[in-house]
């Protein structure tokens, strides 16, 4: 990835507690107005990751620049911009939600209280309940509402739709691809549920002990890894499938079902004319394109 | 065995365990050298029975924070598994308090050569004593009261000295050397009866997890309240004060001050009869602001306020706590110093309580420890609040304890209330202001919640 006024601009960013190595030498450019997937098994080093875009944490080696300020020295002025939700959900109980909105909203000039009250009607929050008695799904949902009312430029989702049941789910994706509709907000959301990602985000950084095992568009990612399931046109499949960069593959007499990198389909076409089968060619879906990635 | 020694391994990797038994043995062994106690029939066996029911707190209180979790209702034999750590960890305990004892008692001359007889009844007594701590730690209280377990430890303690529990113990001790098979059987009887109470003890929440569960209990429409959202409210977005007045609007300082004020009316009436705790409360009221709600740079939410805006608030609040202290502890003072002349005195058993004035220079106390109390939070705080506390009460304990020696001195004040006292505040001061610096510009702002209570190796 790469543009002339990056979000957030990482460069061998590394980051060690105790023994642990939480992210090893990453470098990450994320352009303004991308929504950007980042994905990863537990303790790949995501959250950290997201954490030092913001300014908690401070790298031991490399820097992080977020909107162009060192991340550890944002200012209000700065942070104003960026929206957060994270993983722990942590709120603060003793307030009701209505009183949680508006002492958050105090510190935004662009908080947008139309969007709060369509928020609030649509997630059903009951805002005279204290922040403590909330289920934890209404919890998420109510810290989703403090990152996205001042509609910050830039949107940081670390874990949001972890506690959700599936119908807040999709309230919550709508929601998101309400907010890309304004071209100039960017959005990293990351998430274990690939299935509801893959629906919005246009870039996937892949992350794997500490490291970017792969980061390029959604689109040339799916470009990259396809599925090829071969039907024999006559008689059993050759012992020997003559293709390039297999992956997987899965097969019986008949047919078999082929995990291929960096085949275009006339490539594909092409070869299984050669063992005479007819070709049926498929996308990835994330979550094998995830799986494949990170094996 | 194999369970057992998982359970007992629970123990042996918390550094918050053998820190509450090293304040432990060092509260144990000021009371026992430092003060006059020794002297005192019973004094060791008080002292020492006091131990076994904390160490008995700490353990039953850790079984309960594990026998609470949802995995463990699936373990086979758990119930079983835990009155075996019990019974392990008490024999431990109690086979080391008693030997204490009779360590102790070599310089009882009157009771010289009951030794051997006084071990076992002893024992007996530790182990009914302990099974009641753990009983408590178990199932009534949690975490929170531990703390103030441990800070009113040292109260009750001293001022006990010449007390009725000290002159219930020295009988207990007369039983011991008299009558050493009654004292087994009643103590056999004693432990029987709570360990099979024990047994039938529901394993419910402890009161941690109550006292989360009850988080929500501030109200938010007091004046104070609306007054600090106005001025947080109408302060310009992007100006320097708006995080420090949105933090102060936040702090618990702002919610329990009713609470707090009521708590000190009651103890300002008593401060004329306090001995040395009376020292030991004055320091401990900025260690009680402090320590109640942290400083503000590890925010649970994510608002608009980087780094300088965290440690511009840190310090205001800090300061707040520095004047208040001084404003509270000059009242006490003042109050307890109009009432001598019409306070009665009063007698209790071999107690008696004499109002006494209080020396105005006691006021530099709250001015020297809120600065060291910031230090120690910048330090310890930001991973671990119990090491912050405990850290915090050794030193006080550090500073009470040399007691007997003020009271030597011709005027009796604390140490910290002399000139050294006096001088050190701007040093601690800029100490404090600099680690506090150090910790918010340059380390990470994320604290584990767990990191608080279960700190690793």
């Amino acid at each position: 990835m790469s543009s002339e006024h990056p979000m957030v601009d990482i460069r061998g960013l590394s980051k060690r507690f105790g023994k642990v190595q939480a992210l090893n030498g990453v470098n990450l450019t994320i352009a303004r107005g991308r929504i950007i997937g980042l994905l990863g098994a537990n303790g790949a080093g995501k959250s950290t990751l997201l954490r030092h875009i913001i300014g908690l944490y401070l790298p031991d080696r490399g820097q992080c620049t977020t909107l162009g300020v060192e991340a550890g020295k944002l200012s209000p002025a700065e942070l104003a911009r960026i929206g957060y939700v994270h993983q722990e959900g942590e709120l603060i109980d003793w307030m009701t939600a209505a009183q949680l909105l508006r002492y958050v909203s105090v510190y935004y000039p662009t908080w947008n209280k139309e969007l709060e009250d369509r928020l609030v009607s649509e997630y059903e929050i009951s805002l005279k309940a204290r922040v403590g008695s909330l289920s934890p799904g209404q919890r998420q949902r109510l810290a989703i509402m403090l990152a996205v009312c001042f509609e910050p430029e830039l949107l940081i989702l670390d874990e949001p739709a972890a506690a959700l049941d599936p119908l807040a789910r999709a309230q919550f994706l709508d929601l998101l691809l309400q907010l890309i509709q304004d071209q100039n907000r960017t959005i990293v959301i990351s998430s274990h549920i690939l299935s509801d990602v893959e629906k919005v985000i246009d870039h996937a950084v892949i992350m794997k002990a500490g490291k970017i095992v792969a980061d390029a568009g959604f689109d040339e990612l799916r470009e990259k890894y396809s599925r090829v399931r071969l039907t024999a046109l006559s008689g059993p499949l050759p012992e020997t499938l003559d293709f390039a960069n297999v992956l997987e593959c899965k097969r019986n007499e008949s047919e078999a079902t082929l995990t291929v990198a960096d085949l275009s389909p006339d490539q594909i076409e092409a070869a299984a004319t050669k063992i005479n089968c007819q070709a049926d060619i498929q996308p990835l879906p994330l979550e094998d394109i995830y799986r494949v990635v990170v094996a | 065995m194999r369970v057992l020694i998982a359970n007992l391994k629970l123990y042996s990797l918390r550094v918050w365990f053998w820190c509450a038994c090293a304040a432990l043995g060092m509260v144990t062994h000021a009371f026992l050298f430092w003060g006059r106690l020794i002297d005192e029939d019973g004094a060791a066996l008080a002292i020492l029975m006091l131990d076994a029911l904390v160490l008995g707190f700490l353990i039953g209180t850790k079984q309960a924070l594990l026998a609470t979790r949802p995995f463990v209702f699936c373990l086979p034999g758990r119930r079983r598994a835990m009155h075996r750590v019990f019974l392990a960890t008490g024999v431990i305990v109690c086979v080391m308090m008693s030997w204490l004892y009779i360590v102790f008692f070599e310089w009882h001359i009157a009771l010289q050569g009951a030794l051997t007889a006084m071990h076992l009844p002893a024992l007996a007594v530790f182990f009914a004593v302990h099974l009641l701590g753990v009983i408590g730690g178990f199932t009534l209280l949690g975490w929170g009261l531990l703390v103030v377990f441990f800070l009113v430890l040292p109260f009750v303690g001293y001022e006990s000295a010449t007390g009725p529990y000290f002159t219930a113990c020295a009988g207990l001790e007369r039983m011991l050397v008299q009558h050493p098979a009654g004292v087994v059987a009643g103590a056999a009887v004693a432990a029987g009866v709570v360990w099979l109470g024990l047994i039938h003890v529901p394993i419910v929440p402890p009161a941690k997890e109550a006292l989360e569960g009850d988080s929500s209990t501030r109200t938010t429409s007091s004046r104070l309240d609306r007054a600090l959202f106005h001025r947080f409210s109408r302060c310009g977005h992007l100006r320097p004060w708006k995080h420090v007045w949105g933090m102060l609007y936040l702090t618990q300082l702002n919610a329990n001050w009713r609470l707090m004020l009521v708590a000190l009316l009651v103890v300002t009436a008593l401060f004329c009869y306090m001995g040395m705790t009376r020292a030991m409360l004055l320091v401990f009221v900025p260690l009680m602001l402090i320590g109640n709600d942290g400083l503000p740079v590890h925010w649970q939410l994510f608002p608009a306020g980087g780094r300088r805006e965290r440690y511009r608030a840190a310090m205001v609040l800090l300061l707040l706590v520095w004047i208040i202290s001084v404003v509270l502890s000059a009242g006490m003072i003042g109050i307890a110093n109009l009432l001598v002349p019409v306070a009665p005195s009063i007698e209790i058993g071999r107690l008696a309580l004499v109002p006494k004035p209080v020396d105005v220079r006691y006021l530099w106390m709250p001015l020297l420890i809120t600065p060291v109390a910031g230090l120690g939070w910048a330090l310890l705080h930001e991973r671990r609040t119990l090491l912050f506390i405990l850290a915090m009460t050794l030193l006080s304990f550090l500073g009470v304890f040399t007691a007997p020696l003020w009271e030597a001195m011709p005027v009796a004040v604390p140490p910290l209330t002399n000139g050294y006292g006096l001088a050190g505040i701007v040093p601690a001061w800029i100490l404090c202001a600099g680690a506090l610096h150090r910790v918010v510009t340059r380390r990470d702002l994320v604290r584990k919640r767990s990191s608080n209570w279960e700190v690793r190796r």
